[in-house]
């Protein structure tokens, strides 16, 4: 028996999307629920995988979505205004928890039973961190060429509030995005959303080098100035964000009354007008 | 430090700001602008109790020492929020330094988790208890004994225990 839950409107992937596709943007939401650091991104072009050859999708069906279809990438009947989509409930099963209103881009797959059946082991994700890959969609359905390699710089400030978290991402626009790879150095501009392309790249390892705002840095580590970790580029399409955060650093010791050094004494930090310091049981 | 100004024995130091005061008002403020790379912002604590530090031996009911990991808990009476624990680092001593907050009263006891092992995996079993002693403030213990009462882990068929051999 299936509960049903009425959905406002989404975009809708193509419902045969390669398998590996989806299991790329499985590390993705992983990546962005845990560290919000380098995803590694949307290839096309992908082997399957075995573990979803079978197409055997019944675990996710214990509710029913209906979707609102704004855009398609395919796989759908030109006319498809509404379709209804079968996913889990949640607490394991891998069911996505969609919410009335929201808008989505969704990647379903056909299951056995003909029916599409979407969970969180795919793209799916909600239509404000669709980031490039909407504009990589798009171009690929109307048939533009495809970047080779494309994503958003974005600045992620710190959050005093909670203990490592960071505020809303600010895109940075108009910034010039240098990789460097094989010897050469390849620049493009992000656009107003902080969204960035570069196109024909061959395969190589390369590394970001952007034309950064001042008093900033790529490394997530406070205080730290190291590089960030070269990625190899080797698919024909891949998706990589660069975040960008504030350098500054505060460090000193923490001393007993002797001047000795306390190991492993843990300091907090807050903002100087801030009500409330925060209880660490909170 | 310290923000909850909790009494922690581990950690006898109050809530303290930069640089070294109790009092948020009187707190330094480090101003901090984009870039900035500030060094040498030293925080001093000062102590605010002595712990009482008590040395806790455990052993099987025939005194000899239990080669696994032990678990002493020292429970607040009174204060049911002063609370110690300690695994014992060193398997070869069965003993465990514990500290505990100097005016509170104390249940102290220790818990020993058997462990067996087959061919095929190893798991938890029979969870044995020590005897209870009572650490009151002032009375000049710095060393307890603490007794499993058995010599040995409870046999299971088929299992091998990992404390054999003791």
């Amino acid at each position: 028996m299936c509960n049903s839950t009425n959905i406002t409107s989404g975009v809708f992937l193509n419902p045969v999307i390669e398998f590996c596709r989806i299991l790329m943007f499985l590390r993705l939401i992983q990546w962005m629920s845990r560290i919000g650091h380098q995803r590694p991104g949307f290839r096309r072009n992908c082997p399957r995988s075995n573990r979803f050859a079978a197409n055997d999708f019944s675990f996710l069906s214990s509710r029913k979505a209906r979707i609102q279809v704004n855009e398609s990438f395919g796989g759908l009947p030109p006319d498809a205004k509404e379709v209804e989509v079968m996913t889990g409930s949640g607490g394991g099963d891998c069911g996505i928890a969609f919410k009335a209103g929201d808008v989505y881009l969704i990647a379903a797959a056909v299951g056995t039973d003909g029916v599409y059946h979407v969970g969180i082991c795919s793209p799916t994700r909600r239509l404000e961190y669709a980031g490039a890959a909407l504009s990589v969609l798009r171009k690929e359905r109307d048939g533009y060429k495809v970047s080779s390699l494309t994503g958003t710089i974005a600045q992620y400030d710190r959050d005093f509030q909670g203990t490592l978290g960071t505020h809303k991402a600010k895109p940075l626009a108009t910034t010039r995005i240098r990789v460097k790879g094989g010897g050469s150095v390849y620049e493009t501009w992000s656009d107003e959303q902080g969204l960035y392309e570069f196109y024909v790249l061959p395969s190589d390892q390369y590394e970001f080098a952007p034309d950064l705002p001042p008093g900033t840095t790529l490394s997530w580590f406070i205080g730290s100035d190291r590089p960030q970790v070269p990625f190899d580029l080797k698919a024909a399409c891949e998706e990589r964000d660069i975040q960008v955060f504030d350098s500054g650093s505060i460090q000193g010791r923490v001393l007993d009354s002797l001047n000795n050094v306390l190991p492993f004494a843990s300091v907090y930090i807050a903002p100087a007008d801030a009500e409330a310091i925060p209880k660490t049981s909170q | 430090m310290n923000p909850d100004d909790a009494k922690d024995p581990d950690f006898p130091y109050g809530r303290t700001f930069y640089p070294g005061v109790h009092d948020r008002a009187s707190a330094g403020i480090i101003s901090l602008s984009g870039g900035d790379q500030i060094r040498d912002r030293d925080i001093h604590l000062e102590e605010q109790f002595a712990p009482r530090h008590v040395t806790v031996r455990v052993t099987w009911e025939d005194g000899q020492l239990i080669k696994d990991f032990v678990f002493v808990e020292a429970r607040g009476n009174v204060n049911t929020a002063a609370m110690a624990q300690k695994k014992q680092p060193d398997l070869k001593k069965s003993v465990v330094d514990l500290s505990v907050l100097p005016n509170e009263s104390y249940e102290v006891d220790a818990s020993l988790t058997c462990r067996y092992w087959d061919d095929r995996s190893i798991g938890p079993g029979a969870k044995l208890n020590s005897n209870q002693v009572h650490l009151k403030p002032g009375d000049g213990q710095t060393e307890l004994l603490l007794i499993i009462p058995a010599t040995s882990c409870p046999e299971l068929p088929g299992k091998k225990s990992l404390h054999d051999g003791n």
